[in-house]
């Protein structure tokens, strides 16, 4: 039985360090090539859900359980809705950026806040 | 090279990674964008009829559809009933999503409502969410602003959306936003790619404050007019254009007192963005009786109870395949589209062998087409309209870009070509 080559072995772990190096360099580049929209992305689920919430109950005026049914979406789990029915809005919390919705007038619905 | 990998060899991979990207980056938007053809491109002149024979009217449905039995137009009453039975077939629940999810449908022929229907919670005053059916009556604002003598569709886009008045850009005009061939880098794409779409971007996160601000950031990809690429973001920097042309104050309440107040559109909703220009490509809010009403315009050649509210040859242009469409590359997913003027035709494209996107329905037939099954069917030989409002999460199998979720049975969701197929037998022949 034979013991690899001591010798060897930190050129090996120099090769996978460069090849490490390599990903992570391409991971970063695509990052920074594509930063304005990486970015954005954690607000997405949270301002979709509250705008298309507030205007399916008070532009549709269709309720709670139809709505959620309608706006749910099976990628990014969301945190937390809350409803102000009086004041007409809807606050959803997701990948920890919350966003609200409320509804401005019977012509002109909701809007992102 | 090698001292990028030394250097990552250290763990400094993320922070020179990033260095060296920027500079990439820059480097890549300095090149990126397409040069703009500086030749002046032939002005379009309205005029003319529309491709069809425009039926004269004495009862107009401001008011109301006048409503009758099928068979007092001619109608089959039991391909009627198998049309409702069809589209209002269930093959799932509310929570699995599948299958056909029908909200409303909406028949009429020869100017009177023979059939309606309502599911899912919603009736005839329902105000429903439209989604791109939204693009569609965009479109006739700017029609009713040419009307008025706001907006020429030759205008550049600059002229009113000042925006855009830089280099390249600036050579849009409002026609290439109309036919969606403004040339802007745009990624069309909804649920499949949130990251990286555009739409989504514009709506809910980097646009919504200002869309039109928004798309008149994008750089050229083609040169304005050369190529045509279903955008919503084209729509939205109209949106901009037309609230320039038709001012601050007039603005707010430009769709009604411009449009739906004429027609009796009184379940319209129109969603506005941050900077409160409205959502034109999108956010749309109506009955499908209304909706049926936009239809009747158009049947109408843009006269309402004799009053001319578009221009002569605006529903001409409207239903004139955007040129820059025979230019521009099919895929599998622009395959199923005739581009007009924000609305979809069934012309096909011969000289390229690709057969009409409806060949169950008749050459005339135009309609306005939203995502997630929202649909006005328009077919002017056989004055009929038919609305169907829907929020299908499956598609049949027979679309062109079906993916692997699609369902094979069309019996068990929605397919418009089946859809079509019965409409169509509903009007013996």
């Amino acid at each position: 039985m034979k013991l690899p080559k001591l010798s060897k072995l930190p050129k090996l772990l120099v090769l996978l360090g460069k090849l490490l190096g390599v990903v992570l360099v391409l991971v970063a580049m695509f990052v920074a090539w594509n930063w304005s929209q990486l970015s954005a992305f954690p607000e997405l689920p949270s301002s979709y859900e509250a705008k298309e919430l507030c205007s399916c109950l008070f532009v549709e005026g269709r309720d709670q359980q139809h709505c959620e049914g309608f706006i749910r979406q099976d990628v990014v789990p969301i945190d937390e809705r809350s409803y102000d029915m009086e004041g007409k809005a809807v606050s959803v919390r997701a990948l920890w950026v919350e966003t609200r919705a409320h509804y401005v007038s019977p012509r002109a619905g909701c809007v992102i806040d | 090279m090698s001292l990028i990998e030394t250097r990552v060899g250290f763990g400094f991979g993320i922070g020179f990674g990033l260095g060296l990207a920027v500079p990439l980056v820059v480097l890549a938007g300095a090149c990126g964008g397409a040069s703009a053809t500086s030749q002046p491109r032939e002005a379009i002149v309205l005029g003319g009829p529309p491709p069809f024979e425009v039926v004269s009217r004495t009862q107009w449905p401001t008011e109301g559809w006048p409503v009758v039995e099928p068979e007092e137009v001619g109608m089959d009453p039991a391909a009627v009933d198998r049309l409702a039975a069809y589209v209002f077939a269930r093959s799932g629940d509310d929570v699995d999503r599948k299958g056909q999810r029908t909200n409303a449908l909406v028949i009429v022929k020869d100017g009177k409502l023979v059939f309606e229907r309502y599911a899912r919670g919603y009736g005839p005053d329902s105000s429903l969410l439209t989604w791109s059916v939204s693009k569609s009556i965009a479109g006739t604002l700017v029609g009713r602003a040419v009307m008025e003598g706001k907006l020429d569709v030759n205008d550049p886009v600059a002229r009113h959306y000042p925006p855009v008045d830089r280099e390249g850009v600036r050579e849009i005009r409002i026609v290439d936003l109309l036919q969606m061939s403004s040339g802007l880098d745009w990624n069309e794409t909804y649920e499949t790619s949130p990251v990286f779409s555009s739409v989504m971007a514009m709506l809910y996160t980097r646009g919504r404050a200002d869309m039109a601000a928004f798309v008149a950031s994008h750089e050229l990809a083609h040169p304005p007019g050369t190529h045509w690429s279903y955008s919503s973001g084209d729509t939205n920097l109209m949106m901009g254009a037309l609230r320039g042309a038709v001012g601050e104050e007039a603005w707010p309440d430009y769709p009604w007192t411009a449009l739906f107040d004429e027609l009796g559109m009184r379940s319209a909703v129109w969603e506005r963005d941050g900077a409160g220009t409205i959502v034109g490509s999108s956010y749309l809010y109506a009955s499908a009786r209304d909706l049926a009403k936009w239809a009747f315009l158009y049947l109408s050649d843009g006269v309402w109870d004799g009053k001319r509210l578009l221009p002569e040859g605006w529903v001409a242009f409207t239903l004139t395949m955007a040129p820059a469409y025979y230019d521009t590359e099919l895929t599998p997913g622009t395959l199923d589209d005739n581009p007009g003027a924000q609305v979809y035709l069934n012309h096909g494209d011969p000289k390229r062998g690709v057969d009409k996107p409806w060949p169950e329905a008749p050459d005339d037939t135009f309609a306005a087409q939203g995502h997630w099954g929202k649909v006005i069917f328009v077919i002017p030989s056989l004055d009929m309209i038919a609305v169907r409002l829907g929020d299908d999460r499956q598609y049949t199998c027979n679309r062109p870009d079906a993916s692997d979720g699609c369902e094979p049975d069309e019996d068990k969701a929605y397919s418009k070509h089946h859809f079509l197929e019965l409409l169509m037998a509903t009007v013996p022949r």
